[in-house]
């Protein structure tokens, strides 16, 4: 960063660059994505998961292989989000309503909780250095109808989910019916 | 925080607005009334359903319903639009809101939005009047399944761990 980095800059750099490792934790949960869950933990960090606690690698080695063994899908979306910064140190409150379409694919888990995080800036860089979960409410619903195709995408749990794509493209299929205009 | 910047006054302007709307959510879930007061100006209004009213008794209206009538409530704060005009902001936030009441089996899903104005007076950013709006509300069957896995649960005072400065370690979370 340069020396003329103001005071109010830095500031707001360090709030956004908080923000994004707390929503790059859910796509690379969401994604099983291990690269990427190495930018959001420190690899000493700790992690209180329910009753499983450890550190961040083996969190994510844990939990990936729990959401295979259950899921079809699974999607974490951060919603309230609340953040002390103090110097290298920021405490954060993350809310999160977790969908989870269960292996017989038509019963949802929905669940809300909130990651309680310290998070700290070491060489110039946050990440998360203790994550605790708080799980406030859970329910089970039928998904039976709900999670129907109709033509929208499905996501996958590796790099061929069209998120990964670069350059962003439409299929070959739909290409085709708009004639090349969708290039 | 403050700069000559316009910019960059702009943008610290809209973190705080943001800021204050995101406290909202974890003051009323956490039954905190310094930080329900913390959001409003004093003389500010809150019109939540048929309570009209100043923050602090607000405050006593909204902790006596979460607490007396549900067993669960969570404010998610969603898409945020904000216009900024000298040191007043008009600002819309999407809510989902789960409540589950105490005598129902079923629990209530819901999408509304808070239509705000905040003021910004000694450089701080605070509602100066609040509208709320209930766009949608559906019930559903609540088979309950959390805290069967030792996740630890919200409480409604300070004791829960988001109050925890330095974050306990895990060892003494146990």
């Amino acid at each position: 960063m340069s020396t003329s980095t103001t005071q109010a800059e830095q500031y707001l750099l360090d709030r956004q660059e908080i923000l994004d490792c707390i929503y790059l934790y859910c796509r690379a949960i969401d994604r099983h994505d291990r690269e990427l869950m190495a930018t959001v933990f420190y690899p000493d960090a700790i992690v209180n998961f329910g009753a499983w606690e450890g550190l961040a690698p083996a969190f994510f080695e844990w939990c990936t292989s729990l959401f295979t063994e259950q899921n079809q899908s699974h999607s974490h979306n951060i919603t309230s989000h609340n953040c002390d910064v103090d110097g290298n140190i920021a405490h954060t409150e993350s809310y999160v309503i977790q969908s989870c379409l269960r292996k017989d694919g038509k019963t949802v888990i929905v669940s809300g909780g909130r990651y309680v995080d310290r998070l700290e800036k070491r060489n110039g860089t946050w990440r998360i250095a203790h994550r605790r979960m708080v799980v406030d409410w859970q329910y089970s619903a039928d998904g039976a109808e709900s999670h129907s195709p109709d033509g929208y995408l499905r996501g996958t749990r590796d790099k061929s989910d069209t998120s990964y794509m670069r350059p962003l493209k439409l299929s070959p299929e739909l290409m085709e019916k708009l004639d090349g205009k969708g290039t | 925080m403050q700069s000559n910047n316009r910019n960059l006054q702009y943008l610290l302007d809209r973190r705080a607005i943001e800021d204050c709307l995101n406290r909202y959510a974890r003051a009323v879930d956490r039954h905190d009334v310094e930080m329900i007061h913390s959001v409003f100006h004093p003389d500010a209004i809150d019109n939540h359903g048929n309570f009209v009213g100043g923050p602090v008794p607000f405050a006593t209206w909204v902790n006596d319903l979460h607490e007396f009538k549900t067993r669960i409530h969570m404010h998610n704060i969603t898409c945020k639009s904000c216009e900024i005009d000298g040191d007043t902001a008009w600002t819309e936030s999407y809510v989902a809101f789960v409540l589950h009441l105490r005598t129902s089996d079923r629990v209530m899903f819901g999408s509304g939005r808070y239509i705000d104005r905040l003021e910004k007076r000694n450089g701080v950013w605070k509602i100066a009047l609040r509208r709320t709006m209930t766009d949608s509300r559906l019930e559903a069957d609540a088979v309950e399944t959390a805290a069967k896995e030792g996740f630890s649960r919200g409480t409604w005072d300070k004791s829960d761990i988001s109050y925890d400065r330095p974050a306990a370690n895990a060892e003494a979370s146990k």
